[in-house]
Order: C-alpha cells, then sequence, then structure tokens
C-alpha cells in the first residue's frame, strides 16, 4: 500500500503538465521520430510523425512536420519507439474497488473517490478507455467526459440487471435484495418480470448509461447462483435487448453456459463477457451471428487454476473457479479456431489488482497472435464501444486508431509489442507516455 | 488497516500480497538539517534548527541534533513549518454549482471529484489536514485514515443538522416533504425538527464516523429560505445536539451570523463558532472571556474578498443571495478587528468550494493579512498551531488520536512544508506553489522539487 501511493504522488507531479483548456487558441502536440502502430495493421510503420491539435491526429507523415513554437505546443521526441492507440479495458467494475463485502461498508461517495484512484492506475498503464461492465459509474463517466475529473474515458452500463439471486443480487442473506445498499445506490438492478427491466434499462439510459448488462448466468464469487443456474427468463433479456435497442444501443450478457448464452442469443442478444463454459455449437453460432465473446484469460487461466489459495473462497466458491478454469482453455481453442469475434476485457478491477489488467494480454499469447492481441485491446473493443450508438459520449473522433481525425489517445512504448505485447505489460518500465484527447497525462521520457 | 487488508486479500484472487510491505522493518529516520523552523505558533522563526522525523512523527527540534542512520535532508536555509490546515471545507460539494448541483451528479460523482480536489487543491499544495464543516464526507476520511486514499487528514462533521427552511436545507422550492431533496438523502444534510430529530441525527452520524457535530443555528448567505437574521434552530435544538455530542466526547460547530444565535449556542456549550460576521462587541468581549473554551472560525476570502461586492459574488447565487452575502462582507471587517482587538481564540477555514474557488483555498490566510491587516505569523496560527488544537477537541472521536498536528515539536505528526523564503515575512508566498518545495503528510513525501 505505501509503494502504491508513492507511485501514485509521482503521477501527482506530472499533472500540472496537463495542455491548457481548450477556450483559447489550438494547442498542438507532436510526437516526432516514432515507429507508428495505428491499431489494425499487422506491422509498424517506421519513422513517423503525428501532429495533435486540441483533441484530434490532425496530420500523420514520414515528413517532418512543420509547427510553431509557441507556449500552445509541444514537441515530444519519439526516440525510435512505438506509438499506438490507448489501451482499452472492455471489463471492469470501477465502484467495487475493494472488493463487494467492503464496499458494502463504505457509502457511494467513498467508492467513487477510490474509483478516482482506481482510474489513475489505469491510466498510468496506459488504458486511456474503460468499459465498466456493472456498477453505478453514471456520474463519474460524465464528470469526465465533461473534462471535470482527470482520468480515461469510462463507457458505463450502470448497475446490472438481473432477476433475484443473479450475480448481481449482492444483498446480503438477511436483507430483502430489492432493498439492498447496493440497489439503493444503482450498483445494482435486481429485477423480476419484462416490465422491471425495461423501467431498470430506461432508467440507466436516462442517467448517462451507454450500453446495458444484463446477467442471465450464474457467477464465481457470488453466493445465491449456481454457475449452472439461468436467472433471467428469455422474456426479461428481450425486454432488455428491445429496450436498449429502442436507444440505439446494446446488451451484453454476464452468462457462463450453452443454456444462458443461447437463451440471450434467442433474445437477440450479441454480447457475451465470459462464457468459459460453452460447447463447440455454441462457439460456431456465434461465428454465425456475429457475436462477440469478451473472454478474462488471466482470471480463468491463472487465478482459477489453484481457486482454493483465494482466502475467503468457499467451497462452493472453489468448486465454481476450477469449472471455470478447465473450461478456459478449450473455449479459446474453439474462439481461435473458428475465428469468432472477441476483444479483451481482464475483469482485475480491484485496486491491486488493477495493474495487473495487461497481464491478460500476455496470457492471451496462448491462443492468439500478439498482433491480434493488440487489436483485441484497441481497435476491436472501439468497434463495440461505438455500438453504443447515440448514448456514445465520444462522437467527435475514433477510438482505438491512430488516424487522422481519431481520438489523440496514444501511449509510447518502449520496444515493439507487435513482436510480443510483454513489453506493454511491464508498464512501469515500458509506458514512457501517455495522452488521452491530446492531453498529456504521463510523460516518464 | 489490519483488518481491512485482510479483508481486501479475502475477497481478491491475488496469489501474492501486495500490500504487506515495510510493515515488519524498524522505522526509518529523516533528519531536516539547517532549517528555520515556525512551530505553529511562535511569532518568530526559530533559525538554524533541525527537526528529527522517525516513521509518521517527530522525535526531535534543536540544534546540531545527530542522527546516525537517519536520511538527510539539507534544508538550506528554507522555512519549515508544519502543514496547512483548512477548519471549514465542503469537499463533498465540488460539482460546478455547489449544493445547487446536487441534482446534477450522484453522490458517487461527488465523491470522484472530491478524491480529486483532496489531491490538486489541498494535499498538494500543502494542507495537510482539513476539517469538514458539513458535507457527507465521513466514508472519504475513513478511507484515507486507513490509508486507501490520498488526501490530507480529514476530520468530518457528516452530515450537517438544519431545521427547514435552514442552511443545510437544500431542497427544491417544490418538494412537499423533508428529507426528500437528494442532499439530505444521501446524508449530506439531515433536516431536524425538535429534540428528538436531534437526537437521532447526531447519532446516526456518529454511528457512520462524523468526528464532531455541525448545526445551522442560523440564516445563511449560500441557500435559498433563510434570512441571515433568522435563528434557525432553537435553543432546545441546539442543546441536545451539544448533550449527545459530549456523550460521544466531541464537540459542536455552529454556523451563525449574529449575537442572537451566537448568544444561544454560548449558553447551550458550543465550542466552534463559524462566520458570525455580524455579532456585537458584547458578544466579543464575552468569547473573549471564554478562553479556549471556545473558538472563533473566520472566513476571511468568502466574506471580505467575495462578499465585498454585489458583482463579485458567484454567478449561480439569486439576487436575494447577493444582497445578504454584501450584508456580511461588511460585517466581517467590523467583526474580525472586533476579535483580534479583544485577543478571542481563533482558526480560520476558506469554505472555498466548487471549481472556481476551490483551488484557491490558501487565499483565505493571505486574505488575513492583506485584507484585514493580521499580522502574518497570526493568520499562519490560525491554520496550523490553533487549528491543531480545534482538531483534538474531537477527543474520543479523534481519527488520529496519536500525536498533536499542526505543530512542529516531539510527539507531532511529521507533516511539514518546506518553503524557498519566510512566509511570516512575506506571507503571498505561500501562494507560489514554486516556492513549496517539500510537502511531506504522515512522513510521507508527496511534493518534493528541491
Amino acid at each position: 500500500m505505501i509503494h502504491r501511493i508513492a507511485a501514485l504522488a509521482i503521477v501527482l507531479l506530472l499533472a500540472p503538465i496537463m495542455a491548457p483548456a481548450q477556450d483559447g487558441p489550438p494547442s498542438y502536440v507532436l510526437i516526432t521520430n516514432i515507429n507508428l502502430w495505428d491499431g489494425t495493421s499487422d506491422v509498424l510503420a517506421p519513422g513517423m510523425n503525428v501532429l495533435v491539435e486540441n483533441n484530434l491526429v490532425k496530420q500523420i507523415s514520414t515528413e517532418p512536420i512543420a509547427v510553431n513554437r509557441s507556449a500552445n505546443t509541444m514537441i515530444i521526441d519519439g526516440g525510435g519507439r512505438t506509438l499506438m492507440p490507448g489501451l482499452i479495458e472492455m471489463h471492469t467494475h470501477l465502484m467495487f474497488q475493494f472488493g463487494v463485502p467492503v464496499s458494502r461498508t463504505y457509502d457511494h461517495a467513498a467508492m467513487g473517490a477510490a474509483a478516482y484512484e482506481g482510474m489513475q492506475t489505469y491510466m498510468e498503464m496506459g488504458y486511456t478507455t474503460l468499459r465498466d461492465v456493472g456498477g453505478n459509474s453514471l456520474s463519474i463517466a460524465r464528470a469526465l467526459a465533461e473534462g471535470r475529473i482527470r482520468g480515461p474515458r469510462v463507457y458505463s452500463s450502470g448497475g446490472p440487471i438481473a432477476g433475484i439471486s443473479g450475480h448481481s443480487d449482492l444483498g446480503l442473506l438477511t436483507v430483502d435484495p430489492y432493498e439492498s445498499v447496493f440497489q439503493k445506490r444503482g450498483d445494482s438492478n435486481v429485477v423480476t418480470g419484462p416490465d422491471e427491466v425495461t423501467a431498470a434499462v430506461r432508467t440507466i439510459l436516462r442517467q448517462g448509461g451507454t450500453h446495458i448488462k444484463v446477467m442471465p448466468g450464474g457467477g464465481v464469487a457470488s453466493n445465491f447462483d449456481p454457475l449452472e443456474a439461468t436467472t433471467m427468463t428469455e422474456e426479461e433479456l428481450r425486454a432488455a435487448v428491445d429496450a436498449a435497442a429502442d436507444f440505439g444501443t446494446y446488451v451484453c450478457a454476464h452468462a457462463y453456459t450453452d443454456e444462458s448464452v443461447n437463451r440471450f442469443f434467442d433474445a437477440g442478444g450479441r454480447c457475451i463477457e465470459h462464457g468459459f463454459l460453452i460447447s463447440e455449437k455454441t462457439v460456431k453460432r456465434m461465428k454465425k451471428i456475429d457475436a462477440v465473446l469478451s473472454l478474462q484469460t488471466y482470471a480463468g487461466y491463472e487465478t482459477f487454476k489453484e481457486p482454493e489459495k483465494i482466502p475467503g473462497f468457499s467451497a462452493e466458491n472453489i468448486r465454481k473457479g476450477l469449472q471455470v478454469n478447465a473450461g478456459t482453455d478449450q473455449v479459446l481453442r474453439w474462439i481461435a479456431e473458428h475465428d469468432v469475434d472477441t476483444f479483451a476485457g481482464a475483469d482485475l478491477w480491484i485496486t491491486d489488482m488493477i495493474p495487473l489488467t495487461a497481464q491478460d494480454m500476455v496470457v492471451r499469447k496462448r491462443w492468439f497472435t500478439d498482433v491480434e492481441i493488440l487489436k483485441q485491446n484497441t481497435s476491436n473493443a472501439a468497434r463495440w464501444l461505438a455500438k453504443s450508438g447515440p448514448k456514445n459520449p465520444y462522437k467527435e473522433g475514433t477510438l482505438g486508431v491512430i488516424e487522422v481525425g481519431a481520438y489523440a489517445d496514444m501511449i509510447l512504448v518502449e520496444g515493439n509489442p507487435l513482436e510480443d505485447v510483454s513489453v506493454v505489460a511491464d508498464y512501469k518500465n515500458n509506458i514512457k507516455v501517455v495522452i488521452k484527447g491530446g492531453k498529456i497525462f504521463k510523460n516518464a521520457l | 488497516m489490519k483488518t481491512i487488508s485482510k479483508t481486501i486479500l479475502s475477497v481478491c484472487a491475488l496469489l501474492f500480497a501486495l500490500t504487506a510491505t515495510a510493515q515488519d522493518e524498524a522505522p526509518s529516520q529523516t533528519l531536516f538539517a539547517n532549517v528555520n523552523v515556525f512551530d505553529g505558533f511562535a511569532d518568530e522563526l526559530s533559525m538554524n534548527t533541525d527537526v528529527l522525523i522517525e516513521g509518521n512523527h517527530i522525535i526531535e527540534v534543536g540544534q546540531n541534533i545527530s542522527a546516525s542512520g537517519a536520511t538527510v535532508i539539507d534544508g538550506g536555509g528554507r522555512t519549515l513549518t508544519p502543514g496547512l490546515i483548512d477548519m471549514h471545507t465542503h469537499l463533498t460539494f465540488e460539482t460546478p454549482a455547489g449544493t445547487e448541483g446536487f441534482n446534477q451528479y450522484d453522490f458517487g460523482g461527488a465523491g470522484a471529484m472530491a478524491a480529486q480536489a483532496l489531491r490538486d487543491n489541498l494535499l498538494m499544495k500543502g494542507i495537510t489536514s482539513a476539517r469538514e464543516l458539513a458535507g457527507n464526507s465521513r466514508g472519504i476520511a475513513k478511507l484515507i485514515q486507513e490509508g486507501y486514499l490520498i488526501g490530507p487528514r480529514l476530520y468530518t462533521s457528516g452530515g450537517v443538522l438544519s431545521p427547514t427552511g435552514g442552511h443545510g436545507d437544500w431542497g427544491g422550492p417544490t418538494d412537499t416533504a423533508r428529507n426528500l431533496d437528494y442532499g439530505a438523502m444521501v446524508e449530506q444534510s439531515y433536516i431536524i425538527e425538535g429534540r428528538d430529530s436531534v437526537i437521532e441525527s447526531s447519532r446516526r452520524n456518529f454511528r457512520n464516523g462524523a468526528h464532531f457535530t455541525k448545526i445551522m443555528a442560523g440564516g445563511g448567505v449560500a441557500s435559498r429560505y433563510d434570512p441571515l437574521e433568522i435563528y434557525a434552530a432553537t435553543q432546545e435544538e441546539v442543546e441536545a445536539a451539544v448533550e449527545i455530542a459530549n456523550d460521544y466526547g466531541t464537540y459542536v460547530a455552529i454556523h451563525a451570523y449574529h449575537d442572537g444565535s451566537y448568544e444561544r449556542s454560548l449558553d447551550a456549550g458550543v465550542r466552534s463558532f463559524e462566520h458570525g460576521f455580524l455579532v456585537s462587541e458584547k458578544t466579543v468581549r464575552r468569547m473573549a472571556r471564554m478562553d479556549q473554551d471556545i473558538v472563533w472560525s473566520f472566513q476571511c476570502f468568502m466574506s471580505v474578498a467575495t462578499f465585498g461586492a454585489y458583482d463579485a459574488m458567484p454567478d449561480f447565487f439569486t439576487h436575494e443571495q447577493k444582497l445578504k452575502g454584501v450584508a456580511v462582507g461588511k460585517g466581517a471587517r467590523n467583526a474580525a478587528a472586533m476579535m483580534l482587538e479583544h485577543d478571542v481564540f481563533m482558526i480560520g477555514g476558506s469554505d472555498m468550494f466548487t471549481p472556481a474557488f476551490g483551488p484557491r483555498m490558501k487565499e483565505d490566510i493571505t486574505c488575513r493579512t492583506n485584507m484585514v491587516g493580521y499580522p502574518a505569523p497570526h493568520a499562519l496560527k490560525m491554520s496550523t498551531g490553533n487549528a491543531g488544537i480545534v482538531l483534538k477537541w474531537s477527543n474520543v472521536l479523534d481519527p488520529y488520536p496519536t500525536y498533536d498536528i499542526g505543530t512542529i515539536r516531539p510527539d507531532a505528526f511529521a507533516d511539514i512544508l518546506l518553503w524557498d523564503g519566510n512566509p511570516l515575512e512575506n506571507i503571498d508566498l505561500i501562494l507560489d506553489e514554486s516556492k513549496l518545495h517539500l510537502v511531506m503528510k504522515d512522513g510521507k513525501v508527496y511534493k518534493d522539487i528541491m
């Protein structure tokens, strides 16, 4: 903890370097002498220069780019390092920084303050965009979009929707699920019947949600839902998909089994989180209907290898953990083999685990090439973020790529991540510069 | 800390403990050598002095201290002062429109904005402790105390007790029942009516982590329904607040401006008197006689500078709020002069929040010298030595009971600033962040540009 605070204190010192507000003349950042990975190609483009105007990429060139050396222009010599899009983490839960049991003992403001701190860690690691798939970070997402606080771009689902005893029923055994502290502050939405689902979806979107999270399947670390259980009816799932579609956005589902995944597909959903226990038949269906699977490789393949070592895990939690671990490798083989759409979501959101997020990229090497992994963490993730449609708070440019007109969310990396993504995971040594929206968050050159 | 650490490990899937470091080592020592020390009280610096830190607190102050094994920081003749203390903050009101913005962001958003203010506006600028005088920062204060959030030491009143229509009633004009506005729902305030509800609200507040009680005993400027002249809380309500605070071993602070509400509160046993810009000399004399049983808490910038003129007031104020501000601005210079003349025990707190004022908190300190003529050492004492004494009035509920705060002497917490220059001679120096060379809180360095 002491080390963590010391590390963050260093980031604090860098805060004043942030670019000025955009009311005055335009500000420029010119990054010279870099090898560019644009988020989509299979190779680096050597010897490039990138010019940022305000929050967007203005020009990319092999030729030197002329700029006025004014107070509004910052020039960074990339020194032959790799410039690539800021990383995107597609599966976090910002409002539960100390885990569910501890979160229960703090109020919403305290957890919001803790989320602020967690977000600074993500930024230091090069994650310039996060998708929150469960928890009431809706006002925080808004404050970020308005530039009132520092941190990554956050796409938030608000509280996840599930039936009583589902994965987002986080209340205590003795408390009415509708009255839990999480329910009251919007960190969860326990519902019964399609009408309550519709109301929950509209309330979330009214408060700034960009997408919807439903939880039709059981979970590992929750207490009322065996993995095999299915905790939402097809009717309820369809209500969520339809209400979201009316706002032009999409629904993603927490689900592990064939039953819960296929029920969600039958109801019109296309975005699955986890899915560690599905069959090859379901994998083939995913390919056919153009669905996406977000798999948590570090959590599934490494952490749950020995779930008995996780303090506090009950015998049932351990059984569920081993079940997930057994499924991970097989499902990922099928996903790779059948070329199913996938993006990265590490699901490592507890304060002290956030620094492990990029390890999810390293574990992926077992099934994917380095370039595929990088796309899963940039352009392919951004393609799904854009499916928020009119609810997307960032419509000015594209995310996950470095191209003219894209948001200037970029990281300068020591080494070549296309040869080995591990260099990105060693963020303390290798992530030298982090820029979000043209503002320099970290500069360790 | 220990309990929470265990809980965290039981929750997360970490196979190794990131947190179990530095716990078993002997406390390290740091020696600040060759510094000129302001101890939080004296009118002059103690020249060419050394200050020895062990772990998180000061163990020795003197000349030519020898400490083998200590990390030596050569002060090079810089001025060493205690970390500053702001005795009147509202960190959970950081929306652009303050309390008028309660309906624009939820409480989680307010917490994230508070987290940034705690870093940017306070800790990194040398304010290493703060007293929250209304606002539900109980959970935030606890996270800081447990080492999980970067920020100053925070003593909080939690939700403020306010009668309907009082200074802590932030509901809209069309609200039909009490405690229905969002501020009250998330316990930024408790709308109280009568003795029993004061008792219930006080206990709820203490149960969840408040360190003292704040009650709105008079009208206010930045609120809609309360002319400055009203009493707001009854004698019985103020007495009930004091009774329950005493039961918990702590004290009561009041928001009030005029003789009537000050007299009631003095009778009732209140200890911390905020604002008071409309009081008479008679009341000031009574306060002076009570020595350090009570304290006057001055908000110089917001009263003298901001409320000095109608046009200088925040844009989101209504016409009535601006008129009240003008009245307060006039009274403030007068009250400040009387309080100093009669030597009333005093502290200062900025009362400055929102993105417009939050980054300027230290101007409340310089205001005391520049706008009402307080000697610089006195102005600083109000935000260091005296402030530390008042923080300790939380007594049984003190979240930092081990050592003193706001002073440089053995058995004080190592909350230390190094300045390039002497703020006792040039108070404006404290506004120049490039002159603030080092910020240490609890023995940890957060800023170092030496």
